[in-house]
């Protein structure tokens, strides 16, 4: 049963995710053929618009129940337009590229699928101690208990007074989409973090390094190698507690974690394609991923923000063109106000 | 501060093994002339560490991040540069030399790094929720036996009961409740006639404490009534005072 509910919820969730990331893609008007770009892009447009539809609720103090339907038909409404954009442009529902099925190294991928399984069952088949979770597996049990997002103490269960204190809670509200889940999949939302989220986030990571690697090289089997290369650096990644590789590997049902592993990488692929083509597409993507790298964790308000200037910083000095710097700093402007909120929130708790 | 920031670094990066690869990965881009490498990667992340680790940058985002300065070198990618370069270096051999030498840079990752999974990382799973057991069986004595537990325990027990009962409160955790009471359950050596006072102040009507600590008959004087055991832990009801 397990098994079918998750099949069930990545099915869904990779069919709407598609959806959405040709909506948008449609809608700016951007040429590619690029499925795995559609699906992290719907993912991305997915996570942004939690962020704001959470943050909401959190103010409003809607219900958990209510998030949960009102973000349910979010995903639809852009899954939708997808469809309606599809049949009105007469466009395929698959098309199958006949020589990209030629040049396939059965090997390396057998090899390469090999390790990412392990790894992945490494985490979802053990148990691992982790005191981080008894504050953001708490977060999202204590919203499913009592249905209320963050209105409730995860440790004493008493109401929160101070919706100041709990600011790096709201500025990232993360547990509470993971509460959303569970309500979505209806299993307890425990064995979500620990067992099913690994299966579908390990491979996830590895096909976010597949998309940056496809910037860098052309040739498949070498781009087989390359992940293979990753695999063995991330197995063999446990030098520290803190490196990427201890948080993919050990704990990447937690928010920080999917940032470290999978966001940054993403970002970091992004950023390339804007600097290789300044598309209102690619502008507009580097915004909502802005806004999604939050959702996950609050490092995002800084690390998004370095990423974007370095590589803004770079094709300024290449380009000279002012107006990409100007397009850079309105992509940075999720991270400036969720930034300057964290300040005055910190200044009010006194932390300063 | 300065110290502070360094001995993160330090912690962060261990014996710096993976970012001497790192540093060399960057230069063996810059060496083979790759322009997509220098590009995307070299340039991107020579200035990211030069803004980074410049000391006055260090120290604000040290204040950002609050003592997590450390987080920085996620943003620096080392697997993917590492990858990268090594897959450039292929590039100049023929078959049966290339998988020799990709042999050769798999050991050397090997040999910089440490294995995942002979850690101390994973557990034999015992459940489903991969909780241990025991936790589960402490969760049901306490439901058993109290319609409104409040829960004053000590840390391997608190860091994972709400991961599996979220009904159960406790009286304090890794980010919250009173300092006090913490400070009073912590340690093996109590001094339980006061703890009993500040349990009972705080409305805490459960205590679970590892086997052993203390006599049962010395602390049922102190106003705590034995509910059960498991292997490690013992369950005790704290009596409200007449």
């Amino acid at each position: 049963m397990l098994l079918i509910r998750t099949l069930f919820f990545v099915i869904i969730t990779s069919i709407t995710s598609v959806g959405c990331g040709y909506f948008f893609r449609k809608l700016l008007k951007y040429q590619s053929t690029d499925i795995l770009n559609d699906f992290f892009t719907g993912l991305t447009v997915f996570l942004a618009f939690f962020q704001i539809e959470c943050l909401i609720g959190i103010f409003f103090k809607i219900s958990l129940e209510a998030l949960t339907n009102i973000y349910a038909i979010t995903i639809g409404f852009f899954f939708l337009m997808g469809i309606l954009y599809k049949v009105k442009l007469k466009e395929k529902w698959i098309s199958i590229n006949h020589n990209s099925l030629k040049d396939i190294n059965w090997g390396m991928i057998i090899c390469v699928s090999l390790l990412v399984g392990v790894q992945a069952c490494m985490i979802a088949f053990s148990m691992r101690q982790n005191s981080d979770d008894s504050s953001y597996i708490a977060i999202t049990n204590t919203a499913l208990e009592t249905n209320t997002l963050l209105e409730y103490s995860h440790v004493t269960g008493e109401q929160y007074t101070n919706i100041v204190s709990l600011f790096k809670r709201w500025v990232s509200p993360f547990n509470i989409l993971m509460a959303v889940l569970t309500k979505y999949i209806g299993i307890h939302s425990t064995v979500l973090h620990h067992v099913i989220l690994p299966l579908i986030l390990i491979p996830l990571a590895y096909i976010v390094y597949w998309q940056l690697g496809k910037v860098f090289i052309k040739d498949k089997k070498e781009r087989w190698v390359f992940l293979l290369f990753i695999c063995i650096m991330h197995i063999f990644g446990g030098y520290s507690e803190e490196s990427v590789s201890t948080h993919l590997l050990v704990r990447i049902w937690q928010g920080k974690s999917i940032y470290a592993a999978i966001f940054i990488p993403w970002l970091i692929y992004r950023l390339i394609c804007l600097y290789q083509e300044k598309t209102k597409y690619n502008w507009v993507i580097l915004f909502i991923s802005s806004i999604a790298g939050i959702v996950l964790s609050n490092v995002a308000v800084i690390e998004n923000i370095f990423l974007i200037f370095v590589f803004a910083l770079l094709d300024f000095y290449k380009n000279k063109n002012w107006k990409h710097l100007i397009y850079a700093g309105i992509c940075c402007l999720p991270m400036f106000i969720a930034g300057v909120t964290m300040v005055i929130c910190m200044y009010m708790m006194g932390e300063l | 501060m300065f110290i502070d920031i360094i001995e993160q670094l330090n912690t962060a990066i261990d014996d710096g093994a993976y970012w001497l690869l790192y540093v060399f990965s960057l230069l063996i881009i810059v060496k083979l002339n790759d322009e997509k490498g220098k590009e995307y990667l070299v340039k991107p992340m020579v200035l990211l560490a030069i803004i980074v680790f410049n000391p006055l940058v260090a120290l604000v985002l040290d204040k950002c991040l609050q003592s997590s300065y450390w987080r920085v070198i996620w943003m620096l990618q080392e697997y993917i540069v590492i990858s990268y370069a090594i897959i450039l270096v292929l590039r100049k051999y023929k078959k049966v030399q290339k998988i020799i030498v990709g042999i050769v840079f798999s050991l050397i990752i090997v040999f910089a790094g440490k294995n995942m999974f002979v850690d101390n990382y994973y557990k034999k799973a015992e459940n489903i929720y991969r909780i241990p057991n025991e936790i589960i069986e402490i969760c049901e004595i306490i439901n058993n036996n109290e319609d409104e537990p409040y829960v004053a325990t000590v840390y391997h027990v608190y860091i994972w009961i709400k991961q599996y009962d979220p009904s159960i409160n406790l009286a304090y955790g890794k980010n919250g409740g009173p300092m006090e009471i913490r400070s009073l359950v912590e340690p093996s050596e109590r001094d339980y006639a006061y703890l009993h006072e500040v349990l009972v102040e705080n409305e805490c009507n459960i205590l679970v404490i590892r086997v052993g600590e203390v006599l049962q008959e010395e602390i049922e004087m102190h106003g705590y009534e034995f509910i059960d055991n498991t292997q490690n832990y013992v369950i005790y009801r704290v009596m409200p005072n007449m």
